[in-house]
C-alpha cells in the first residue's frame, strides 16, 4: 500500500522532471552560439538562400523557439520524439538501436564493479591498514584516477594484441551474424535463439570495455564499502552480535554487510546511471556503437532532437535507477520500510 | 517486609554459595593511543561467587566496563591491548583460550547487557530472530525450537504480546522494550556469569525500576551470578550483595554493600556515599568530591585519588598504597583508612538548611 503510494507520488514527479529536461536542453541549445542549418549543410548548399529556407522550414527551425519547443511537447506526448537531423530517422529508433549497445555494456560494467568493489572494500575492511588493504586501496585510488581512455588503450594492448586472450573493438567477430533483434542485448538475443557461439563470442566482446567501464565505479564502491562497513563494525549491536559468541565471519556476514550494504547501495546506483549515459571514450575506442557516440555525434551536429532524446532518456535512466534503489533501501532497512 | 526478605537472602549468598565462578586477578589493560598510553585498568583483582550479584561502582573512565569487557574479550584492538593478568572462569583462564573456544563461552555461558538498548540491537533484524540466534549457535537448536524458546523468553521478560513482538524489529519498540529483548537475548541460553554494563542508565526512572526488579526475579529462576556495572549506588543497594569500588582503573575498597553504606573505609567511597541525595531526614548540602578525574595519560606516583582526597598527607602524593585486608572479605587501598569517615560525621551531626546553601 504504502509501496504504491510511493510509486504513484514518484511517478507524477518523474513527468515534471521530465518536462523540465527538455526545457532545460531547449534554453541550452538556443543560447548556444551556433546554427544547426551551418552545421549540417555543406558550404554550397549554404551560399544557396533557397536552400537553407528550405531547410529551415523543412526542420521548423523558421519557427520562434518557445513554438519549436511547444510542438516538440505535443509530438512527445504523442510519443514522438522528431526525426534526428543527423540520420534523418525518428530519434525512438535511434535510440532503441543505440540504447541496448549501452545498456548490456553497462549492466556488464555494473556487474563487475559491484562484485569486485564490494570484494575489495570488505576484505580491506576487515584487513584494516595491514598490507592486504594497502594494496586492495591503492587499487581503488587507481580505478578512480586511471584516464578511462588510456586503460581502454592499455587493456587492448595487453589482452588483445600481445596475449590475445580477448577480442578486439566491436560487439562481434565479423565472422559471426548478430543475432535476431530482440531486446538489442547481443549476449541475451544469442541466448533466446540458442545461440551458444554468438553468446560466447559477444560476452568476451564484452569485458575489455565492460571492465574499462566498470573501473571508475569499482573503486567508488570499493572505498564506500570500506568505510561503511568500518563504521558499521564499530557500532554498539556489532559488539552485541560479538557478545554472543559469533565467529567473526558471522558477525561481518549476518549482522554488519547488510547494514553497510544501504550506504554503498546509493553509490553503484548513481555509478550505474552514470554508466548508461555512455562513456564515449571507452565506446570510442571500442569501437561500441552506444549512446555515447550516438550523442558526441548529435552535440557535433547540433542534431536537437537527438540531444533532447538522449537527455530525456539519460534523466529517465537516474529516475527508474532512484525508484530502484529507493526500493531496495526498503528491502535492507526496516526502518524505511515502516515510515 | 521486603527488608527482611532482602537480609534472608544476603544470609543465604553468604551461606550457601561460597565457589568463586569468575575471578580476575592482576588484570592490566591498555589503550595505545595518538596521545599516548592510556592505562585503563591497572593490576585489578576480584572475584564473583556462585549466585552473587556483584556490584562494580565508579565513575566514567574508572575502568568497569573495561574490565568486564576483558571478561568478554570484546576491547577493541588496536587501540585496546590485555597485558596481563589472569581472567578465570571456573578456574579456566579465558585469556588463554583459542578464539573458537571463546566464541563458546560468549554468550552461553557468560552473556551480557549494554548500556545503550536504542544501539545496542541490530536495525535490520527482529527482535524475535535476535533472541533466537544464541540458541542456535550455542545449543544447537532448530529455527521451530528456537522460536518457541525465544518466545517463552520474551513472555518471561515480561514483553506484552510476544507473538507480535517476535516479527518486529527494535525501532518499533520502546527503550524500555528494547532493554528487555537484550535481557531475554543475554538469558536465553541460561549463562552462568550475566555482565550487565549500566543497564539502567539510559533509561527512565520509573522503566529503570522495572527493569531492575525484572533482573531481580530472573537471577532467582536463573540461579546466575550478575556483575552489575554502575554509577548509580542506589542499583547497587537494591541489587547488589558485594561491591567493587573502582578509580582511575584501580580498585580502591571492596565490601559487602551493607558495609559500603555503613562504613567505607576509603576516602572516594565516602565521598561517593555522602553525594546521594537523601529524601526525608535532615537537610544537608549535597556533597560534591572536588576536582575531576585525572588525566588517563598522566604518570602516576602515589595515590592517584590524592589531589581530590581531604585526608591526603605526604605519603599519599609519594606512594601509591596496597590492598590492605581488613578481614571478613573487606578490602581498601588506603594509607588512612583509620581516619576515614569524616565527612559522614560531618553530614550527620551539620545539616544544612537550602536556603544557606
Amino acid at each position: 500500500m504504502n509501496v504504491l503510494r510511493y510509486l504513484g507520488r514518484r511517478l507524477v514527479f518523474t513527468v515534471f522532471l521530465l518536462i523540465g529536461v527538455t526545457m532545460m536542453v531547449y534554453i541550452i541549445s538556443y543560447m548556444v552560439p551556433s546554427d544547426p542549418v551551418v552545421a549540417n549543410l555543406s558550404a554550397r548548399n549554404l551560399n544557396n538562400e533557397e536552400m537553407v529556407q528550405a531547410y529551415r522550414e523543412k526542420w521548423g527551425l523558421d519557427q520562434p523557439v518557445y513554438k519549436q519547443y511547444f510542438t516538440y511537447l505535443n509530438n512527445l506526448l504523442h510519443g514522438d520524439m522528431g526525426t534526428s537531423l543527423r540520420t534523418e530517422r525518428a530519434v525512438m529508433e535511434d535510440l532503441k538501436l543505440y540504447f541496448p549497445a549501452t545498456l548490456e555494456l553497462s549492466i556488464f560494467g555494473i556487474l563487475f564493479a559491484v562484485f569486485f568493489g564490494m570484494l575489495f572494500g570488505i576484505i580491506s575492511a576487515i584487513k584494516r591498514n595491514k598490507w592486504v588493504d594497502q594494496i586492495l586501496r591503492g587499487v581503488s585510488v587507481l580505478g578512480v584516477s586511471v584516464p578511462v581512455f588510456w586503460m581502454a588503450l592499455l587493456l587492448l594492448f595487453v589482452f588483445y594484441l600481445k596475449l590475445g586472450i580477448f577480442p578486439g573493438p566491436g560487439r562481434l567477430s565479423a565472422s559471426l551474424t548478430p543475432p535476431v533483434h530482440k531486446t538489442g542485448l547481443y549476449t541475451v538475443d544469442a541466448l533466446l535463439m540458442g545461440d551458444i557461439k554468438v553468446f560466447a563470442d559477444a560476452f568476451k566482446h564484452l569485458c575489455l570495455p565492460g571492465i574499462c567501464m566498470g573501473l571508475f565505479t569499482m573503486g567508488l564502491i570499493s572505498r564506500t564499502s570500506r568505510s561503511s562497513l568500518l563504521e558499521v563494525l564499530s557500532l554498539d549491536y556489532i559488539r552485541t552480535a560479538r557478545a554472543k559468541g559469533l565467529r567473526e565471519r558471522d558477525v561481518i556476514i549476518k549482522h554488519a554487510l547488510g547494514n553497510s550494504l544501504i550506504s554503498v547501495l546509493t553509490v553503484i546506483g548513481l555509478g550505474f546511471g552514470n554508466l548508461l549515459g555512455g562513456m564515449v571514450l571507452v565506446e570510442s575506442v571500442f569501437a561500441w556503437p552506444g549512446i555515447g557516440q550516438y550523442a558526441y555525434k548529435a552535440a557535433q551536429n547540433l542534431d536537437f532532437p537527438a540531444i533532447v532524446g538522449v537527455s530525456l532518456l539519460i534523466a529517465l535512466n537516474y529516475v527508474v535507477i532512484n525508484i530502484v534503489v529507493d526500493l531496495l533501501y526498503c528491502v535492507l532497512d526496516p526502518r524505511v520500510r515502516y515510515m | 517486609m521486603k527488608k527482611n526478605e532482602k537480609t534472608a537472602e544476603l544470609q543465604e549468598t553468604a551461606d550457601d554459595r561460597n565457589g568463586s565462578l569468575l575471578r580476575i586477578e592482576n588484570l592490566e589493560v591498555e589503550f595505545h593511543t595518538v596521545e599516548g598510553i592510556h592505562k585503563a585498568v591497572r593490576k585489578v583483582s576480584y572475584e564473583v561467587k556462585m549466585g552473587e550479584t556483584l556490584g562494580v561502582v565508579g565513575e566514567s573512565g574508572s575502568g568497569k566496563s573495561v574490565t568486564a569487557l576483558s571478561v568478554m574479550q570484546l576491547i577493541q584492538s588496536p587501540p585496546g591491548k590485555i597485558m596481563g593478568g589472569k581472567i578465570l572462569f571456573e578456574e579456566k583462564d579465558l585469556l588463554s583460550l583459542s578464539k573458537e573456544e571463546m566464541n563458546h563461552i560468549r554468550g552461553n555461558e557468560i552473556a551480557m547487557i549494554f548500556q545503550e538498548p536504542m544501539t545496542s540491537l541490530n536495525p535490520i533484524h527482529t527482535c524475535g530472530k535476535q533472541i533466537m540466534e544464541p540458541l542456535i549457535l550455542h545449543k544447537g537448536y532448530s529455527k521451530s525450537e528456537a522460536y518457541e524458546k525465544a518466545l517463552q523468553m520474551m513472555g518471561q521478560v515480561g514483553i506484552p504480546i510476544p507473538r507480535q513482538r517476535m516479527k518486529e524489529y527494535p525501532h518499533q519498540l520502546s527503550g524500555g522494550m528494547r532493554q528487555r529483548v537484550m535481557i531475554a537475548m543475554a538469558l536465553v541460553c541460561k549463562p552462568k556469569l550475566l555482565i550487565a554494563d549500566e543497564p539502567t542508565t539510559a533509561l527512565d526512572v520509573t522503566i529503570q525500576a522495572q527493569i531492575l526488579e525484572l533482573m531481580k526475579i530472573l537471577r532467582k529462576e536463573m540461579n546466575s551470578s550478575i556483575i552489575m556495572i554502575t554509577h548509580d549506588l542506589g542499583v547497587v543497594a537494591e541489587m547488589c550483595d558485594r561491591v567493587v569500588v573502582m578509580y582511575d582503573g584501580q580498585i580502591v575498597e571492596v565490601c559487602k554493600v551493607s558495609d559500603l553504606f555503613r562504613h567505607p573505609y576509603h576516602p572516594y567511597s565516602e565521598g561517593l556515599i555522602c553525594s546521594i541525595p537523601s529524601i526525608g531526614g535532615t537537610r544537608r548540602k549535597l556533597y560534591a568530591i572536588k576536582g575531576t578525574v585525572p588525566s588517563p595519560y598522566e604518570e602516576k606516583t602515589g595515590c592517584s585519588f590524592a589531589p581530590r582526597c581531604q585526608y591526603a598527607k605526604d605519603i599519599c602524593r609519594r606512594q601509591c598504597p596496597e590492598m590492605t585486608d581488613l578481614g571478613n572479605g573487606r578490602l581498601v587501598r588506603c594509607w588512612n583508612y583509620r581516619e576515614t569517615g569524616n565527612l559522614m560525621e560531618t553530614a550527620k551531626e551539620s545539616p544544612e538548611g537550602r536556603g544557606k546553601a
